[in-house]
């Protein structure tokens, strides 16, 4: 059957494919947005302020565990976590908003600089509207921010810890943290239909979209531009090519009934996730002429450090819940000078308070009268270190298809292999102590800590995959150019953080943005010049 | 995956009490966990009851707020328990007679019968290798204590009247630490 050729097929709708599809449509290009979930709308099919003893087993409604499939994937080794939201919007419905700019050191390794981004990162920031405080910090850079948020009683203890500790030559920063949530009144056209933050801490999944998602910016605004045709439960099994293979003209999906469908288009762009867009490329046998797609595999990763202050019970009870748990962040370390015994740095991700019961204090020695008085005591006086440290690129770590699993559209399911390297335990390890000496110095007293790390005691962040399509000049060494562009395939393009070829400590959504919009502008500057035909 | 339809049935139960059809919680305390109009969904009668009088002893009421029978823990438990794989419910079987047969074994008794020193002398030792449990006795005393936390501080009691929380609603501002004395 003859069908609509598009100018562009944008495969995912996440923090990445939601971006490019808004710069393309508002280039006046023809664009298809294809993702596998349905539509779902904030306030009515995702709502906050639910209570957990109003439902039979406790468990409030929270978007991010009741969208998150667990189980589409293979897990080899030390305990790695994927899972998919399908839904459209993606992880950018339920991400936490942590807007981080990468900073110019971490952009020496890539084939791009600092101030080739920083443009890129200002759009986004404006456009998302990101709040927090001017730091002037050296690779961490400030951004377009809107009003930040204050930081509670324990993390203002854990800051008076990191003074104290800097005053004795520690080199390191406490800050705000720096989220995309509309922290003033929404006044731009771009903002229409969102509402200010009111700080009810559900911010995974949040019902007035004071948080930046892809459908209620990029998405919304692609769809006015009335150049946009969603295909949503559309799953892409196949990226399609021409008969010599030298063109991709599409994609194949399928409807959740499972027929299957075309669509042609002279543009590809995949942006599924780290995961899934190396699995979507391998199922294909497409851009691997490097052998590198699924492989350089990174994440953050980390163990949790809390202490209690007891300076600061007897306040009034407040209300802690804000943006979610972590108003704070420990940066700035082994900027400078590397770490001897381990390669990376990582960030520490603070929170206090008696905040989102997800975060609450559940465990004390004891029982009877006891215990409850130290659970309460310390619910209220806590504050939680959990660290993000990069796990070691290594070849220890990749994606790969699974021989024997298919998913229910009968595609491969993806195998994520996870072994942790001395370097990753070594580092946690000096996280732990450095969080210890924080929390002393605070004059608070330690009361959760792995002491001694072993890989057992280390978390994966299943949100934050990089890697797996990695950018650079050399095409016998990677997948995309530093365009996003693959280096096999002219007219197919990757857009999202697979392209990441080193991954600091930051968050890794806000570069994920600005490098799939500037992708997505290079795009369009090609359809300027005819290169898609 | 969660079961909305159990906030219509609270509600209603709510109401009646308001209307003083329903006794309140105090009313309900002298009935029994087990009693009182809940059909429990995995435990006996008697299961419930003992796993009532043992969440009350690790969080019990006292001065500052009720404990975990007022917060109704062990439904909660026979929800967990009854939704649970099957070597989750048949590690509670099993603690819950390692638990009956302490009591016989050193009181002669059952352990609802035993008075309140006895029973604290049981789950005294129980709680003794917390970090490393060695006996079947032990290892469910972590099991115990875990779901009857996460039974109370779901709680309406346990959240509002024992924490004191004061969110999950809307603000206009958010003030963050205010006191002086704390940075």
């Amino acid at each position: 059957m003859a069908q609509e050729e598009y100018d562009a097929i944008v495969v995912g709708s996440g923090p990445g494919g939601g971006i490019a599809t808004y710069a393309l449509a508002a280039a006046g290009l023809k664009v298809a947005l294809v993702e596998a979930g349905p539509r779902l709308t904030a306030g009515v099919d995702y709502q906050g302020h639910h209570w957990p003893y109003e439902y039979r087993d406790r468990r409030a409604p929270n978007f991010w565990s009741d969208n998150f499939l667990r189980g589409h994937f293979t897990p080899v080794g030390d305990r790695p976590g994927h899972g998919q939201i399908r839904a459209l919007g993606g992880r950018s419905i339920c991400w936490a908003g942590h807007s981080l700019r990468f900073g110019p050191k971490d952009f020496e390794s890539w084939p791009i600089s600092y101030g080739e981004v920083a443009p890129y990162y200002s759009r986004a920031e404006l456009l998302m509207g990101v709040y927090g405080d001017r730091d002037g910090l050296s690779n961490m850079p400030d951004g377009e921010f809107l009003k930040p948020v204050p930081m509670r009683c324990g993390e203002q203890r854990l800051r008076l810890g990191v003074e104290r500790l800097r005053e004795r030559g520690a080199k390191m920063a406490f800050v705000a943290q720096r989220k995309a949530m509309l922290t003033e009144t929404p006044t731009k056209p771009e903002w229409k239909r969102r509402q200010k933050c009111h700080y009810c801490g559900h911010c995974s999944g949040c019902a007035v979209d004071a948080k930046y998602t892809s459908v209620n910016t990029p998405i919304a605004l692609a769809e006015e531009t009335g150049n946009l045709t969603i295909f949503t439960e559309a799953m892409a099994t196949k990226v399609r090519v021409s008969g010599e293979g030298g063109q991709a003209t599409g994609i194949e999906y399928k409807s959740a009934d499972g027929t299957a469908h075309e669509l042609d288009a002279k543009v590809v762009v995949l942006s599924c996730s780290a995961v899934e867009t190396a699995r979507l490329l391998l199922i294909s046998d497409l851009c691997n002429s490097s052998g590198q797609v699924g492989k350089n595999l990174t994440s953050h990763f980390g163990v949790t450090v809390r202490g209690f202050f007891p300076q600061i019970l007897g306040r009034d009870a407040s209300n802690d819940d804000g943006t979610s748990y972590y108003h704070s962040l420990l940066t700035g370390l082994y900027w400078d000078e590397p770490s001897p015994k381990f390669e990376g740095t990582y960030q520490v991700q603070c929170g206090a308070g008696v905040t989102s019961h997800r975060r609450a204090i559940r465990t004390a020695p004891g029982y009877g009268s006891a215990l409850k008085k130290k659970l309460r005591e310390w619910n209220i006086g806590h504050a939680g270190m959990n660290m993000q440290g990069t796990t070691l690129i290594s070849s220890n770590k990749f994606v790969d298809l699974d021989p024997d699993r298919r998913d229910e559209f009968g595609m491969p399911l993806p195998r994520v292999h996870l072994h942790y390297d001395d370097s990753d335990v070594a580092m946690a390890q000096d996280m732990v102590e450095r969080c210890e000496e924080i929390i002393r110095a605070g004059e608070g007293e330690v009361i959760e800590t792995p002491g001694t790390v072993s890989v057992d005691d280390l978390v994966i962040d299943l949100n934050h995959w990089v890697g797996t399509t990695r950018m650079g000049d050399d095409p016998k060494t990677s997948v995309v150019r530093s365009d996003g562009r693959s280096h096999d395939l002219p007219n197919l393009f990757v857009a999202d953080a697979s392209v990441f070829p080193q991954y600091p400590e930051k968050n890794p959504t806000l570069t994920n943005i600005a490098l799939s919009w500037r992708t997505a502008d290079g795009i369009v500057e090609g359809f300027k010049r005819n290169a898609w035909g | 995956m969660h079961g909305g339809e159990g906030k219509m049935e609270r509600r209603t139960i709510l109401k009646l009490v308001a209307a003083g059809v329903l006794p309140g919680a105090g009313g309900l305390v002298q009935l029994g966990c087990g009693s009182g109009g809940y059909k429990p969904e995995f435990f006996s009668a008697a299961q419930l009851d003992l796993v009532d009088a043992l969440s009350e002893l690790i969080l019990p009421g006292d001065d500052h707020s009720p404990g975990a029978h007022a917060a109704r823990v062990a439904r909660y438990i026979d929800v967990m328990v009854a939704d649970g794989s099957s070597e989750l419910q048949a590690s509670w079987k099993s603690g819950l007679e390692a638990v009956s047969e302490q009591a016989r074994e050193r009181f002669g008794r059952d352990f609802l019968d035993c008075d309140a020193t006895q029973q604290d002398a049981i789950v005294g030792e129980m709680a003794r290798n917390e970090d490393e449990p060695q006996t079947r006795a032990e290892r469910f005393f972590g099991r115990l204590k875990r779901m009857t936390i996460d039974g109370y501080y779901t709680s309406e009691i346990g959240i509002h009247q024992d924490l004191g929380y004061q969110g999950n609603t809307a603000v206009d501002e958010f003030p963050g630490c205010t006191h002086e004395a704390h940075a």
